[in-house]
């Protein structure tokens, strides 16, 4: 079992179906500059990279483990810790922080009990510092799950979370 | 001026040089001081530490002299107010993470940062910023990385990745965050050589084993030759108070460029063991009394002497480990031959690449790897066969990876096993165990039908081939996939990549050689370079990889129960004239025991004394029982080495020897490069180089060797054996010579063309190849061999802290089929038995193998396969070869 109890499941002690990765990883085999297509399409997928998904990437593809992590630890599109499907995404840009997006930061911060970064305990939702999402004119900017929230106050923010309706 | 260099001017320094060249190469060939920190030959350009800024007259902004390719007529200023301001300022920010602690340091007075804050006159701590903490990272058994040191030059990531081909380390995180590590904190394919070490350039990685045992400034350093496998590399041998301390090298020095493997770099400390051998020991009352030289050698001229007047000089042998140098060999040979007088005299080569010698010597009339091993990365196509190279000979499993990944060879890989190397090759071929000859065979039949024969090379340059070409007659595709479980379509496939490349060599092991067809099998080998015309120019080779330190010079030497020194037959009248005059006696005429012959001569009585010096005969003969019985039947046995190892146990008189790192003298590797080896430290106690105590012991009985030091050794083998003709102390260097030398060359031929073989000709050998019965009582085949960790026998790395470490106890490797079906796990204790005997030992499940094959690691001491092994003569060579054995599995309850 996992050690991490105040989190879900690492997923590194899990059996893992890789059936779904082999899918993509066989449309990719023996091309060359795949990995970060590949890493993507199977994000998708999981949901997020977990070790021994990279791990058999590497394999797979017979590029060294040590470039495939270095690629996914690099990127900040890829998760190397679970997350649910939804992301709670605040724009930092210079914009948004100039119209108060720290605020609206910490305050879904407290809200959920996370920092961001972090994945909810009930693993619904991972809030996120993102930098400029480019739509400074409706700053500040907080992308819920699929919806944009523009010019969006800490309040509406809260509302809108707390009316969440899972699709 | 020719169109392919280009001049520029630094500081006012004219240059010209290649095109391509950055102006960082410009600099140092005139050697202006350009300070760098990321930068290291012949890694990929980085460009990252931005220290090596300099400014060129008509671009706006500086630039890296690492990256920036020198242009014509370029006038580039290195030192300006304006560079030195921005190389401080880098300094600076690289001191905001690194701590001040150069007093604790390890690296303090050898580290790169420390220098180029002095030279800058940078005090550290300009900012006052406060950075994140980091836990050192002791992932690694031998290194201790920290990050807080850590300069990201990535060096270590480079040549992990570009040099070893490796990969165990990377970049992880961006920005502020970025450290350089193991993917998840996880050793995925360190091997442990320690190469990121030797290119840290601060102290962000330490040798666990030396850290705090020394100061910079306080060792000296002693450059000399690993004593491990046959590669022979070159490395620097750290000592403080007669104490080794450390093990390093310094790129491009020796056969090796500088690298090194896990033997060599941690593996040293068996030398400074206190097992080690300190004085004489002669037994009493099965016990033994520690005595001094005088008596010991008293005692051993006695012996000899009693046995030789009672039962005649062939009463006598002497059996020579290759871990001696080439003048302990020289002076063992001749003390049996001069003094003794008998031609009874082998070496454990007997035991590794006898069928190549008497392979080669045949066809070529050569014995030893025809081209250096630095040709292999120029090499087009490759073919390794019968060898877990990466784990036996690194360092020629470093250039074929590198031939593959940085150069775009070819590669063709032939072993049943699933190795490291399987991973790089375009074709891996994998016959049955034991069936390689109808395979190479069968890659010729290919060869011949297809026309892809270098026949203009055949008609000119070799003989035999008509006699030859009947003989692969029956090899067809079908026939071969029948014998060898090779699909056809493979077989064409590494036949059309061979014979087609434009260069190519044959690389193989023991893989090869230890079967009961093995000269036959190296044979075959031959042939197929002399069909494809692969043999006798530069990159066109085959390479015999042999596996110990000397194993190439002790066969040199002539510790050959047939052979002079430098093959000079013994039944060849003008030869034996040549030493029996260079050594002033008559010489025996009869050609004497080899090694098998003499373990059954002493079982019968008819053979009464033995003198072993430098091998643990009965851990390294593949069949144990035969040594045992062979030793116990003598009447007087003297052994000679570093340890009291089961074979000294054994003995009547044990002496005590010095090891590599306590001898002078030279070995010769695998690639024909006779090399000097320097003692760094004097030996402990009372024991003496293995040159001094063969001369005591001849001097003893009568037959006087006078020499003051090894390099007089050097100096009369120079006289007196042909191929090492003209070889001293002056002429080998540093870096030696690859024999043979003429007189207009002295640095010797790295490769042979065609004119240095026998009449300037390569001779095919029919061979067929012959099956071997099945056996239904035994249906494991036992395959044993080496590891990486581990040497030889075990005699000196199992003594090693470093290398047990990482692995201390054997094994026997099972497939995972074979497992289930055997109802094993991983741990379970199993016994081996053969019809010769059983080992117990812990099952280690792993898909390597096949179902059917088993493998035992034959390095350990502690696990004396041999006892499992049988032997099987190989008619030509008299190798008692014991690669596979027929084996069954037990699960012990």
């Amino acid at each position: 079992m996992c050690d991490n109890n105040d989190k879900p499941c690492c997923g590194a002690h899990k059996e893992i179906d890789f059936g779904a990765a082999d899918e993509i990883l066989n449309q990719y085999r023996g091309k060359e500059g795949v990995l970060i297509p590949v890493l993507q399409k199977i994000q998708a997928e999981y949901g997020w990279l977990s070790q021994p998904l990279v791990e058999h990437i590497a394999r797979e593809l017979n590029i060294y483990l040590s470039e495939v992590y270095g690629v996914v630890s690099f990127y900040s599109q890829f998760y190397t810790e679970p997350r649910w499907r939804y992301t709670i995404q605040i724009c930092r840009g210079t914009a948004c922080h100039v119209k108060g997006s720290l605020r609206i930061l910490e305050n879904i911060e407290d809200e959920l009990d996370v920092k961001a970064g972090q994945m909810t305990k009930d693993g619904k939702f991972t809030v996120e510092e993102v930098n400029c999402v480019g739509a400074c004119g409706i700053a500040p900017v907080v992308i819920l799950g699929q919806k944009t929230l523009g010019s969006i106050t800490v309040a509406e923010t809260l509302d809108a979370l707390r009316n969440f309706e899972e699709q | 001026m020719s169109d392919n260099l280009v001049s520029l001017t630094i500081d006012g320094i004219k240059v010209s040089l290649e095109k391509g060249s950055t102006i960082l190469d410009a600099a140092q060939k005139k050697k202006v001081y350009i300070p760098t920190l990321c930068h290291y030959p012949e890694l990929t350009r980085f460009g990252a530490c931005r220290l090596c800024l300099v400014e060129v007259e008509g671009f706006r902004k500086l630039v890296a002299a690492c990256t920036t390719p020198a242009t014509e007529g370029m006038v580039v200023h290195t030192v300006t107010p304006e560079i030195n301001d921005m190389r401080k300022t880098v300094v600076e920010l690289l001191l905001l993470h690194h701590p001040l602690d150069c007093l604790t340091c390890d690296r303090g007075g050898d580290c790169e940062l420390q220098k180029l804050a002095f030279t800058l006159r940078v005090t550290g701590d300009r900012f006052g910023f406060k950075t994140e903490e980091y836990p050192v990272d002791d992932t690694n058994l031998f290194i201790q990385r920290n990050f807080k040191k850590c300069v990201l030059c990535g060096r270590c990531v480079r040549v992990c990745d570009e040099t070893r081909n490796v990969g165990a380390l990377g970049f992880y995180e961006r920005g502020f965050s970025t450290v350089i590590g193991y993917p998840y904190n996880k050793l995925v394919n360190c091997e442990y050589c320690g190469q990121c070490l030797s290119v840290c350039p601060v102290g962000a990685l330490i040798c666990k084993l030396s850290a705090y045992e020394a100061r910079p400034w306080q060792v000296e350093k002693q450059r000399s030759i690993c004593a491990y496998c046959g590669c022979g590399c070159s490395l620097y041998l750290e000592h403080k108070k007669n104490n080794l301390v450390k093990v390093s090298s310094e790129y491009g020095m020796g056969a090796n460029n500088g690298l090194l493997c896990v033997k060599g770099r941690f593996g040293y400390d068996f030398v400074g063991s206190e097992k080690r051998l300190t004085s004489p020991l002669i037994k009493v009352n099965n016990s033994f009394k520690q005595v001094g030289w005088a008596q010991a050698l008293g005692y051993i001229a006695d012996g000899f002497k009693k046995v030789i007047e009672n039962k005649g000089a062939q009463s006598v042998a002497g059996a020579a480990g290759a871990r001696c140098t080439n003048e302990a060999d020289y002076l063992f040979q001749k003390f049996m031959r001069a003094a003794l007088g008998t031609n009874n005299v082998d070496s454990s080569v007997r035991l590794e690449h006898a069928p190549s010698i008497s392979a080669m010597l045949g066809a070529l009339g050569v014995a030893g790897a025809t081209n250096s091993l630095a040709e292999l990365k120029q090499t087009d196509a490759i073919l390794l066969i019968g060898s877990n190279i990466t784990a036996s000979q690194v360092i020629a499993g470093i250039y074929v990876k590198q031939a593959v990944r940085q150069y775009g060879a070819k590669l063709i890989v032939i072993d049943p096993r699933s190795l490291e190397i399987s991973r790089f090759a375009d074709v891996w071929l994998r016959p049955e165990p034991g069936t390689d000859l109808a395979l190479i065979n069968g890659l010729l039949h290919i060869i011949i039908k297809e026309g892809l024969q270098d026949q203009e090379f055949i008609d000119k340059d070799t003989i035999g081939f008509a006699d030859f070409l009947q003989s692969i007659k029956e090899y067809t595709q079908q026939q071969v996939e029948k014998i060898t479980g090779v699909p056809a379509g493979q077989l064409e496939q590494a036949a059309r990549l061979f014979a087609g490349a434009k260069t190519g060599s044959i690389v193989y092991g023991m893989g090869i050689t230890q079967h009961s067809q093995g000269t036959d099998n190296v044979s075959a080998l031959i042939n197929l370079s002399l069909a494809t015309g692969k043999l006798g120019r530069k990159n066109c080779g085959i390479y015999p990889l042999r596996t110990t330190c000397n194993s190439q010079g002790v066969a040199d030497m002539g510790v050959l129960p047939d052979y002079y020194p430098g093959y000079t037959a013994c039944d060849d009248m003008d030869g034996r004239r040549h030493f029996a005059r260079g050594w002033g006696v008559d010489l025996p005429d009869k050609k004497g025991l080899y090694l098998p012959q003499m373990l059954e001569a002493a079982k019968e009585g008819k053979l009464s004394a033995m003198y072993i010096m430098g091998e643990n005969l009965l851990s390294a003969y593949p069949e144990r029982k035969q040594v045992e019985e062979a030793l116990c039947a003598l009447d007087f046995l003297v052994v000679q080495d570093i340890f009291l190892t089961e074979t000294a146990k054994m003995a009547d008189v044990v002496l005590p020897a010095a090891s590599f790192a306590e001898e002078s003298g030279t070995f010769t590797n695998l690639e024909r490069r006779v090399q000097p080896v320097k003692a760094a430290i004097s030996p402990p106690g009372e024991a003496k180089p293995d040159w001094e105590i063969i001369a005591g012991i001849s001097n003893a009985c009568g037959f006087v060797m006078d020499y003051a030091a090894s390099r007089e050794i050097t100096e009369e083998i120079g006289r007196l054996a042909p191929l090492y003709k003209g070889i001293n102390s002056e002429v080998l260097g540093t870096d030696g010579v690859f024999w043979p030398l003429d007189d207009n060359n002295k640095t010797g031929k790295p490769y042979f063309s065609m004119s240095d073989f026998y009449e300037g000709k390569g001779r095919f050998t029919a061979v067929d190849y012959q099956s071997e019965a099945e056996n239904s009582e035994y249906p494991f085949m036992l395959i044993t061999g080496g590891i990486l960790f581990h040497h030889g026998s075990g005699a000196m790395s199992n003594r090693t802290k470093g290398l047990n470490y990482l692995n201390a106890t054997g094994y026997v490797e099972i497939n995972p089929e074979d497992a289930d079906r055997l109802g094993l796990v991983e741990g379970d204790l199993v016994e081996v038995v053969s019809a010769g005997g059983k080992i117990e030992v812990k099952a280690k499940i792993a898909d390597r193998y096949r179902s059917g094959i088993v493998f035992v690691p034959g390095n350990f001491i502690d696990l004396p396969v041999n006892k499992v092994m049988q032997v099987k003569a190989d008619g030509a060579s008299h190798m008692p070869a014991a690669k596979l054995t027929p084996v069954k599995i037990r699960k012990v309850t």
